[in-house]
Formats: C-alpha cells, structure tokens, sequence
C-alpha cells in the first residue's frame, strides 16, 4: 500500500522502534501493576487535562504539518485530515 | 444526511447512557472553553468528552469495555474587519464541528480491540473517518504495543488558480486516504516511561506522509514532580501535482514539560514548544520557505481527590503565548475540567 515510500527510511524506522521495544523488555522486571507505579505527573490519562488538549488547536493554521492530523477550516486543502 | 448520522449516533450514545444505570460503571464527564488571539484570527473554543467504563459487560473477569464521544467547536473571526490575509470568502466568521464516537473491548486481560468513527464539518470543506485500533499488554502490563488502521474522506470546494510558475492549480473536490500508526509505551522503571510511534499517511492528492515521535516522562522523586520531553519528526515529500495549494513538508517539534505537584491536591505545569516547519514550493524548488514557533505555557489543576493513584474530578486552567517568525503571535487562555461518577 505504501511502496512509494523511501524503503530506507522505513526499515530505519521499523528497525528503531523494534530495539527500543527490546530495550523495554529487557527494562520491564516490574511485577507491580501499572497502576500502583504511576505519579499523577507522569500518567499520560492524568496529565492530559481538557483545558490542555484545546490549548493547540488554534494555531495549526499556521502550521501545515499539523493540518495532516486536523483539518483546516479556513479553506486549505487537507492531505489526510481524521483524528 | 450528515444531520441524521449525528442524531442517531447522539440517540443512540443517550440510551447506553440511561441503560448504563443498571451495570457497575464508571462514567466521565469532561470540557473546557478557550479564547485564542493572534493578528490575524480570534478563535473560540469549545469541547465536551463523555466515556463509560464497563467492568460487567462481558463475563471475562480482568477485562472492560469503553464507550467515548468527543465533540469540538470552533469558532474562528478575523482578528480586525480589515483584516484580509486569510480568505474568509466573504463570511464574517467560520464555524467548525468536530465528532468522535470510539468502543473498544477487551477480549483477553491485556488484550484491547476497538473501532471509531469521526467527522468534521466545516463551511469550505467536510471530513470523515473510520478505522479499528488494537492494544496489547506484555510483561505484567508494562509494555504496551498499538496498531490503528484508518480511513479518510474528504469533500472540499474545488479552487482553481493559477501558480507563480504560470501552472493552472485545480484542488479535487474529494480526497480520499489512509493512516496505519503503531505506538509503543513502555514502564522502562518505576518512574519512568517511554512511548514512540511510527505513522504512514497515503492520500489521493499529496506525497505519503511519515512520522516518528518518541517522549520520554521521569518523575523526579526528590521535587514531586515530573519531566515530560518528546520529540516528533514529519516529512512529506515527493512529487507534488497541481492539485494541491503547498508544497513539500519537512517538520520538526520538541516539547519539555514540568508538572508539579503542590500542596496535596494541585498541579502546576509549565510547558515549552519548538515547531520548525521547511516547505518547498512547487512552483520553485529552489526555494525554502521556513516557518518557526515558539508557544510558551502553563496550567494548574486542582484535583477534588487526595488519593493521587486514582483518577479524580478536578479543574484546570491554561494561558500560552505563541509567537511565530512570521507578524503573527498569539496568546491563549482556556479553563476546563472532568468529573467522573
């Protein structure tokens, strides 16, 4: 689907991601629950605070990237828009 | 058609709601309002969230199922009635409305399988968005690992204009694409977690899309407090057809955040973000057009629990500066919170 894409730049990635999931595993002697580890500043469903997750949405006009993960409203065209 | 979408989807959201009642759930309300200014637009903002947490629903002990909605509205007008750097197309102001419907299920413990499905409308343009999502735990729920798979659809006015290079631009009126993302989060220590994600966007008009994020989060036992730094890399690059208003897209963030805890039950966060944006013109190249933004922040919460382990109700407020190379900076405030019962 996607075999237009540099395929140096996607074995790079996959290869990255592959060894630090590695390095997870081998950090992960954990027998305590999740929930029993966590600070409140370091969960992510803690620290994500609704005021907070509005605060970025009204710049990304002026900054394409992020339109690929939104949606411009002000008439742009969209390469992907969701989420 | 998109109206009757909406109704039954809020319809149906109302019955799980009142049936809910009878099962041990737990439920979560959340939303906030924002004001943002810059010299060119002043956005208002508003957003409610709703999610049900059902331990009951299916009879596997360990396992939960987890109903959402999110809606986003905004509200954008020019910052002055003579401004004219952004094309309103002669309306006094551009409403947009956002919606997000998600169900996920858990089959085996650590085992997580949902579907979502969203739109947004807007005056110029239209979106939609469906796909399925998995997650699975490893090693004593310490490694986490994601996968999302997603449709896009857009219905968008056709502009037809010519270049800089004298080439005619026509932008279709649909666009259609795809995204696969995969995520890792990890506990690489008790007071430390990891996550990266890796995503590949298809589109019918532009360059595929790649992007590589990771974030790191240590707590820092002597101040209470924590670190949050990520990183995000963007490249959207490739031959671009005259049906598209921009050109190649490479972009960088950084983001560095502190969250401490105050007192027994507030959170103060202070938070810096970089954006470095090089675009590539069609029409020239040659030619880097460079955008840059420094968005400065900081919130408090005021959490109703002292119980710092579970999820409690609480309140936040936001104020942000953001500053660009370009004439434009802006200042943000918003306030919110979520209550669950």
């Amino acid at each position: 689907m996607f075999c237009s894409l540099n395929k140096k730049v996607v074995k790079l990635s996959i290869s990255i991601l592959f060894s630090l999931f590695i390095v997870g595993c081998q950090h992960a002697k954990i027998k305590i629950r999740k929930s029993k580890l966590l600070d409140a500043t370091m969960d992510p469903s803690k620290t994500m605070s609704p005021a907070l997750s509005i605060s970025a949405e009204p710049m990304l006009w002026a900054e394409k990237a992020n339109l690929s993960n939104g949606y411009s409203a002000l008439g742009s065209s969209c390469p992907t828009c969701g989420s | 058609m998109w109206q009757l979408n909406k109704f039954r989807l809020i319809a149906v959201f109302v019955c799980i709601l009142w049936q809910s009642t009878s099962f041990g759930v737990e439920q979560r309300i959340d939303g906030a309002g924002g004001y943002y200014q810059d010299k060119v637009v002043k956005v208002y903002i508003a957003s409610l969230g709703y999610s049900l947490l059902a331990k009951d629903l299916i009879d596997i002990q360990g396992v939960s199922s987890n109903l959402s909605f999110n809606y986003l509205h905004k509200d954008i007008q020019p910052a002055s009635k003579d401004q004219t750097s952004l094309d309103f197309k002669g309306r006094d102001k551009i409403e947009q409305k956002s919606y997000d419907f998600g169900f996920d299920q858990g089959i085996f413990v650590g085992t997580d399988l949902g579907v979502f499905y969203g739109w947004v409308e807007g005056p110029f343009a239209t979106s939609k968005w469906y796909g399925i999502r998995a997650n699975q735990w490893f090693y004593d729920e310490t490694i986490k690992l994601s996968l999302s798979l997603r449709k896009n659809f857009t219905e968008q006015e056709s502009s037809d204009y010519t270049d800089l290079d004298g080439k005619r631009i026509v932008t279709p009126e649909n666009i259609e694409g795809d995204n696969i993302t995969l995520s890792l989060f990890s506990f690489l220590s008790t007071d430390t977690i990891f996550m990266t994600d890796y995503s590949v966007t298809k589109s019918s008009n532009r360059p595929d899309v790649w992007s590589l994020g990771a974030q790191i989060r240590q707590y820092i036992r002597p101040f209470y407090g924590s670190v949050h730094i990520s990183q995000a890399h963007y490249e959207n690059v490739g031959v671009i057809e005259p049906v598209t208003e921009y050109g190649t897209i490479i972009a960088d963030t950084t983001t560095i955040e502190w969250h401490q805890k105050l007192f027994r039950q507030w959170v103060l966060m202070g938070g810096y973000r970089f954006f470095k944006e090089d675009e590539r013109p069609r029409a020239n190249s040659n030619q880097i057009n460079r955008t840059g933004s420094d968005y400065v922040y900081s919130s408090l919460r005021y959490r109703f629990s002292k119980l710092w382990t579970h999820q409690s109700s609480e309140i936040s407020a936001l104020a942000g500066r953001y500053l660009t190379n370009s004439a434009s900076g802006g200042v943000i405030y918003s306030l919110g919170g979520k209550v669950f019962f």
